[in-house]
């Protein structure tokens, strides 16, 4: 049998040669490109923990958006009243200095299913300025079919106790596909 | 052919020439990259007690320093009674007055930095994962933007070390970084506050003869 030199064979098409070229030269650039991304996607998900993503799902005042199978409709914000011997929520040191503010955020939430997969939601509150404050859920209970208002609540400095707006996260522990997913942002 | 010959002498002597340089360069470029601490830090700030540092995160301004010989510790919240807690030195203890500047923040990793080495703070307030510290220091404190809180840092040192103390702080995650090529390590991209605590020699003979007994650690007030 003759020896046929796969690299120099005047049998074949040109183009094939050309297109094999090609798809070798493009190849090349997109394996680098995955080589360079696999090892830091780890380290960018920690990254974006500190530099929240551009993608940020906003919802205007009295409209309803779904997390973590609960639909949820801000009711207001507002400062916090504690009824006598009441306690903040736990995560917020008591008691409150001078030009602090405990702020409430109201919600409704209505659960989408009976048996919601047990998800933890990170609640932040921020300004348009780019501060963000830890919040906390504060004597709520969500149930499928239940009418009580759900309440996140976070201490701030005086002066963001009417421009604050609540953020809700997915925890690390839930990282779907695209870095622990968009975050859902109510505007006022 | 004459000529032939020499272009080959003059092409095997230029690439003799270009393997050497080659060779050269990729020695040289080995010791030509960042050290660690200026790729990836902790990028450090210097200051001085009674001036505010601001990093990108945080901002911190020692107002003194105190030193006590015990410290009382008061009646805890589960009825733990008060007790008074000895030095094994002296204790140090760093007031200051710390705000975050943009979101929650630690800034717990902190240090006393001596001509002895570098101190941690004291573990003689106990603490674990499910008991907070009998007195809370600033290392256990969540900052908020807007608003500060001033409260200590606590270290037992010799008194002799007590001299040229600097107190280094840094918001570096406590929690290990499981991620990339360095993992298990949390001192990338941190910032770092290196406060002078301006104690001089005399400061320091002062500071520990006139050290407290039962001394009342402030809370973050």
């Amino acid at each position: 049998m003759k020896y046929v030199s796969r690299r120099w064979n005047p049998g074949r098409p040109r183009f094939v040669g050309h297109a094999r070229r090609a798809a070798r030269v493009l190849a090349l650039p997109v394996l680098a490109a995955v080589a360079v991304y696999l090892p830091f996607r780890p380290e960018w998900a920690h990254y974006r923990a500190d530099v929240p993503g551009a993608h940020l799902r906003t919802v205007a005042f009295g409209h309803s958006a779904v997390f973590q199978q609960i639909r949820w409709t801000l009711l207001r914000y507002g400062p916090a009243h504690l009824a006598p011997g009441d306690q903040p929520a736990e995560g917020i040191g008591s008691p409150v200095r001078a030009g602090e503010t405990l702020v409430l955020a109201t919600l409704r939430a209505e659960p989408l299913t009976k048996k919601p997969r047990d998800f933890e939601i990170d609640y932040t509150l921020r300004d348009r300025a780019g501060h963000t404050w830890s919040a906390f859920p504060w004597h709520t209970t969500i149930y499928y079919g239940g009418t009580d208002p759900a309440y996140v609540m976070g201490l701030v400095p005086s002066w963001a106790a009417g421009s604050f707006e609540l953020v809700m996260g997915h925890q690390h522990q839930d990282l779907s596909p695209p870095l622990g997913g968009p975050r859902l942002v109510f505007l006022r | 052919m004459k000529r032939a010959g020499q272009v080959k002498r003059v092409k095997r002597a230029l690439s003799i020439v270009v393997a050497v340089a080659l060779a050269w360069a990729a020695v040289a470029l080995q010791g030509a990259h960042w050290s660690y601490e200026r790729a990836y830090g902790p990028f450090v700030r210097d200051g001085r007690v009674g001036r505010a540092v601001t990093e990108p995160g945080f901002t911190i301004e020692v107002e003194q320093v105190r030193t006590a010989r015990t410290i009382r510790v008061p009646e805890g919240r589960y009825g733990t009674p008060p007790r008074t807690i000895p030095a094994n030195g002296v204790f140090a203890v760093v007031i200051a007055t710390v705000a975050a500047r943009r979101s929650p923040v630690y800034v717990a990793a902190a240090r006393l930095h001596t001509r002895y080495g570098d101190y941690d703070p004291t573990d003689k307030l106990g603490g674990g994962p499910l008991t907070g510290p009998a007195v809370t220091t600033l290392s256990y404190v969540r900052f908020q933007p807007g608003m500060p809180r001033r409260g200590a840092y606590l270290f037992d040192v010799p008194p002799q070390a007590l001299a040229g103390a600097r107190l280094d702080v840094s918001d570096r995650s406590t929690d290990e970084a499981q991620f990339g090529f360095y993992r298990d390590d949390p001192v990338r991209f941190s910032d770092e506050a290196h406060v002078d605590l301006g104690i001089s020699g005399a400061d320091a003979a002062r500071l520990y003869r006139t050290a407290a007994v039962g001394y009342g650690l402030p809370e973050p007030s």
